[in-house]
């Protein structure tokens, strides 16, 4: 990449729907997930399956995370990509096992007309990192660049999931993916894998830019 | 990939055929060095020849070359409208070649050197065909100014490299947003395919595309 600038970064999220923050929170990582690997072994208020052991409101439960976060400006940086000041949604932790299929986060919403009558349009952002070192044969996120404009114009359960042409995104520890919750993405290969997600969304100007974002936040799946 | 080829050029815009090309390669290399001699011009210059099979009747690929047919057939895309040979050299931007909502615009090329992400190969943003995707517009204008609007060279665009040895058949929706960096001197063959139009619209736009196929990429007929 070139000299980065701040409407440029917009305009790639925009674009794209996604952006690569190399090692943003790699000062908090250790610390971080070694509260994940605590409170996972804890039980408490641990959901899911076998395949995905989820913690939700982590960031709630780890000062080393939520230090980490504000020394890296997230909430500013979440602005900044979707364009106006932003709401804090949620912050988890994950186990996850194998593979994650093919999917939007908001698939049911992201199907029907995203934006209300006045054409504003909910935003949202979601921070991911992990605790491993990651590539396209052990689990790294992989998307389709433009996919969150119209997810359904990319009918990827039609293809065997790794004959989709996707863009994966090789990551280490500290590394932090931002991308359009919209955005069809999966993750392939995958070893076990610890992930902290962080979501947010462009406060919304009107009631039915909030009601937009109300329906797709109840039909993100990873909300729990 | 082993997906079918039908399937990703309906909906993400492209797909390679390995090697379904080699059978007829050595006539392809013939016809090339009859109508592009090597010496003509020096090798820095960009060159290409309209009407290549109307001018040596052994670049013809259709009906020569089964995977193509299968796959022109499954498209409906039967009819070759115009045909190419070219002497690429550097880079070629990003574009798509016309934009067209109506009737269907296929190109098949091969290269008569492999290419890669290094050297020449092609690249497509998979999807980027479809009017429903939304690239079109401000987003391609954003894809050309890439250095000041995105910060981004060309070549880190986040898109799909097709690499390939010669024999392979590329065949891309001319929809789709593509481009090619890094690529020293290369021979290419291509062939464009409409799917005969119907409608009057869909005749309207077939006449702009065979004209826009016809003028040097600085003139566009709309």
């Amino acid at each position: 990449m070139t000299a980065e600038q701040p409407a440029p970064r917009r305009r790639r999220f925009d674009l794209f729907g996604f952006e690569v923050f190399r090692g943003l929170l790699a000062p908090c990582a250790d610390d971080a997930f070694a509260d994940v690997d605590a409170a996972l072994a804890a039980g408490r208020n641990v959901r899911g399956s076998r395949d995905r052991r989820a913690v939700p409101d982590f960031l709630g439960r780890s000062a080393a995370l939520s230090r980490g976060c504000s020394a890296a400006r997230l909430e500013a940086l979440a602005a900044d990509l979707l364009g106006g000041p932003c709401v804090y949604l949620y912050g988890d932790a994950s186990e996850i096992r194998g593979d994650t299929y093919w999917h939007s986060d908001t698939e049911d919403a992201a199907s029907k007309d995203p934006r209300p009558a006045d054409g504003s349009q909910a935003r949202l952002v979601k921070f991911v990192l992990y605790d491993t070192p990651l590539d396209g044969s052990s689990g790294a996120l992989r998307l389709l660049p433009g996919s969150h404009r119209a997810p359904a114009a990319y009918p990827t359960a039609l293809f065997d999931p790794e004959d989709v042409p996707a863009h994966v995104l090789t990551v280490d520890p500290g590394d932090v993916i931002a991308f359009d919750p919209r955005s069809r993405h999966a993750a392939l290969g995958g070893t076990v894998r610890r992930q902290i997600a962080i979501a947010y969304a462009r406060r919304s100007q009107n009631a039915a830019a909030q009601d937009q974002l109300m329906s797709l936040v109840m039909a993100d799946k990873t909300v729990l | 990939m082993t997906a079918a080829p039908h399937l990703l050029l309906e909906h993400f815009g492209f797909c390679v055929l390995p090697g379904a090309a080699l059978p007829v390669l050595p006539d392809l290399e013939e016809g090339f060095a009859a109508l592009l001699p090597d010496q003509e011009t020096p090798a820095t210059d960009r060159r290409t020849r309209f009407h290549a099979v109307e001018h040596a009747p052994g670049l013809a690929i259709t009906g020569r070359v089964p995977e193509l047919d299968d796959l022109l057939s499954r498209a409906g895309a039967t009819s070759m409208v115009s045909s190419d040979v070219n002497v690429l050299v550097g880079d070629s931007y990003w574009h798509s070649d016309g934009f067209y909502d109506e009737g269907l615009y296929l190109r098949a090329v091969v290269y008569g050197e492999p290419t890669d992400a290094a050297g020449g190969a092609l690249r497509v943003i998979p999807g980027s065909h479809r009017p429903e995707g939304g690239w079109q517009g401000e987003p391609v204008r954003q894809l050309m100014e890439h250095d000041r609007a995105l910060g981004l060279r060309g070549d880190e665009i986040p898109a799909t490299v097709l690499a390939t040895r010669p024999g392979d058949v590329v065949v891309f929706h001319t929809n789709v947003l593509h481009s090619a960096w890094n690529g020293s001197r290369r021979r290419q063959w291509a062939w464009n395919f409409t799917r005969p139009p119907v409608t009057a619209s869909e005749r309207t736009a077939a006449s702009q595309y065979v004209l826009n196929r016809f003028v040097s990429g600085t003139v566009r007929f709309s």
